[in-house]
């Protein structure tokens, strides 16, 4: 593989997707900063498997999003950062995480934990069934319903602290 | 459910600003080349490498679904886990988009007798859970409903998750890959029968004869029962599978698990899939329908894991158009241990990880002081 070919397919696949992707990353990793990283993570998981990829390179990219963002992704950040080959991703001086404030959706999601966010995110955003994203989680659907239905009432008290403060005694 | 907080959610999801970097492809091609050169250098042994399981044993396919063709060699149809110097384990190789049809996945699965039926298999068990004591004495006997599962993608351990709930749903869990997270639950029951949500205070309720527990469990199932047995999406089939996950994974009292399981044995379309040994060594009998295989130890009644089969490829739109994805390959349950449990076992949750405690603003909705999730005895 001369390296190019994968640049100029994917470079094309950002010119007319990457918008959408950018926002399905984001959303999955729960920070604009941690969403461009997990982007890039995906992007180079591709090319480092460009040659066994066959049909369009997106379906691949977009699953690849989807394991990492439940599976390895920190645990490759970890091991990025003990590599100290990278910076580290947070460092970026952009004031990409002053814009989080303005995405109260990206901060409600940024709280949940990381299965229950890609649950979500899977379900309503990316709109999979339900045995699809257990599939894309590698778990159970009964897992996937918990982790909807914990994330959606973790939401929910979150986004509407009035209604929930009336309940609790 | 609440659909109008879910389409504010979408909306939501829908405006969030984003602002794509040009060079993020060449960045990501540069850092890949970085890693893989920094991996070679990396001097960890591999561990282990793969144990190639080669039962001595009839390997039988699972069809992912009906009408799947069999696949052309593909990579990420491999059931095999390669460690690599200076990596955990490689995730499996995903598989691409618009697929010809879905892989389907070798388990080792030895043939049973011949004259074994899945009426035997389950009055078996059903025999030997109903001999047991319901978990703990009394019921419900602890403050926590504690349960040990490994999570498996083919044949590659994602996590071996931890999860303590209360009868309220709250609680904490922890998996390899996640540091402890508190779990709240604002007052939605999280036990399903075939879609119909139970709390544990309504499975207590639930008829112990079978005969009166089957039209219930019946009418509970939200899909249509069809008698085609090879309809993956079948009610019969989400029916199975929901049976083992609440038998599984909630406290279940004894007469009702044995219930459970005679009713299980009425579902039409399950077959008895031959022996099946599990990531823990453990042996019992595979019963299977549609996308779904539970294996259950006959003697003592255990349900020691559940595999999904991939599903079939799916069309995903987005804002710009849709596409043909593949399900990723099938997945693997395997119960380790379930019983009651105190506030004192769980581990600590960290402040930021999700917690109502690390929040401070909202109470987790529970009046009930010992499920706070972050106290530790």
């Amino acid at each position: 593989m001369d390296g190019e070919q994968p640049i100029a397919v994917l470079e094309q696949l950002l010119a007319d997707k990457g918008e959408q992707l950018l926002r399905t990353a984001i959303l999955l990793a729960g920070s604009r900063s941690d969403g461009e990283d997990l982007l890039q993570n995906g992007l180079e998981r591709v090319i480092q498997r460009w040659r066994t990829i066959r049909g369009e390179p997106e379906g691949y990219l977009r699953r690849t999003l989807y394991h990492l963002a439940v599976d390895g992704w920190r645990r490759k950040k970890a091991w990025r950062a003990r590599l100290g080959l990278l910076a580290a991703p947070d460092a970026v001086p952009d004031g990409a995480d002053a814009v989080d404030q303005r995405d109260r959706i990206v901060r409600l999601l940024h709280s949940l934990p990381p299965r229950q966010r890609t649950a979500i995110v899977l379900r309503y955003w990316e709109e999979l069934s339900e045995a699809e994203a257990a599939n894309a989680m590698g778990c159970s659907v009964g897992t996937v319903k918990s982790a909807v239905s914990r994330g959606l009432g973790r939401l929910r008290e979150l986004s509407e602290p009035a209604h929930t403060a009336g309940r609790t005694a | 459910m609440n659909t109008e907080f879910e389409d504010r959610l979408r909306a939501e999801m829908g405006r969030v600003e984003v602002r794509l970097r040009p060079d993020l492809v060449r960045e990501a091609y540069h850092h890949q080349r970085q890693r893989r050169t920094a991996r070679r250098r990396a001097a960890f042994a591999a561990t282990g490498g793969v144990a190639a399981v080669a039962a001595a044993a009839t390997a039988i396919v699972l069809p992912s679904h009906p009408g799947a063709r069999p696949l052309a060699a593909d990579p990420s149809a491999k059931p095999v886990v390669r460690a690599r110097p200076g990596r955990t384990a490689s995730v499996p190789a995903l598989p691409t988009s618009v697929p010809t049809s879905a892989p389907g996945v070798t388990y080792s699965i030895r043939p049973a007798a011949a004259n074994v039926t899945v009426l035997d298999v389950l009055t078996k068990a059903a025999t030997a859970v109903g001999s047991q004591a319901s978990p703990g004495t009394g019921w419900p006997a602890g403050a926590y409903w504690h349960t040990e599962q490994e999570v498996m993608s083919g044949a590659k351990l994602v996590s071996t998750d931890n999860i303590w709930t209360d009868a309220s749903g709250n609680g904490v869990g922890e998996g390899t890959v996640d540091p402890p997270y508190a779990i709240t639950n604002p007052g939605q029951p999280l036990a399903d029968i075939g879609g119909k949500s139970y709390t544990w205070a309504q499975l207590d309720a639930l008829p112990t004869d079978p005969a009166k527990l089957w039209p219930i469990v019946k009418a509970d199932e939200q899909l249509p029962f069809s008698e085609d047995p090879a309809l993956p999406k079948s009610g019969q089939s989400d029916l199975f599978q929901s049976i083992w996950n609440l038998v599984t994974s909630e406290p279940v009292p004894a007469p009702l698990r044995k219930a459970l399981y005679e009713v299980a044995a009425k579902i039409p379309g399950v077959t008895v899939a031959g022996q099946y040994t599990d990531s823990l060594g453990r042996t019992g009998t595979a019963l299977h329908i549609g996308m779904w295989t539970m294996v259950v130890d006959p003697d003592t009644g255990q349900i020691l894991a559940m595999m999904q089969a991939a599903g079939p490829p799916v069309t995903v739109c987005g804002a710009t158009g849709c596409i043909q994805q593949q399900t990723a390959g099938a997945s693997t349950n395997v119960y380790i241990t379930a019983g009651w449990a105190s506030a004192a076992s769980m581990p600590k949750v960290p402040v930021g990880n999700g917690g109502a405690a690390a929040s401070g603003s909202s109470g987790s909705g529970t009046p009930n002081p010992a499920s706070v999730p972050t106290q530790r005895g």
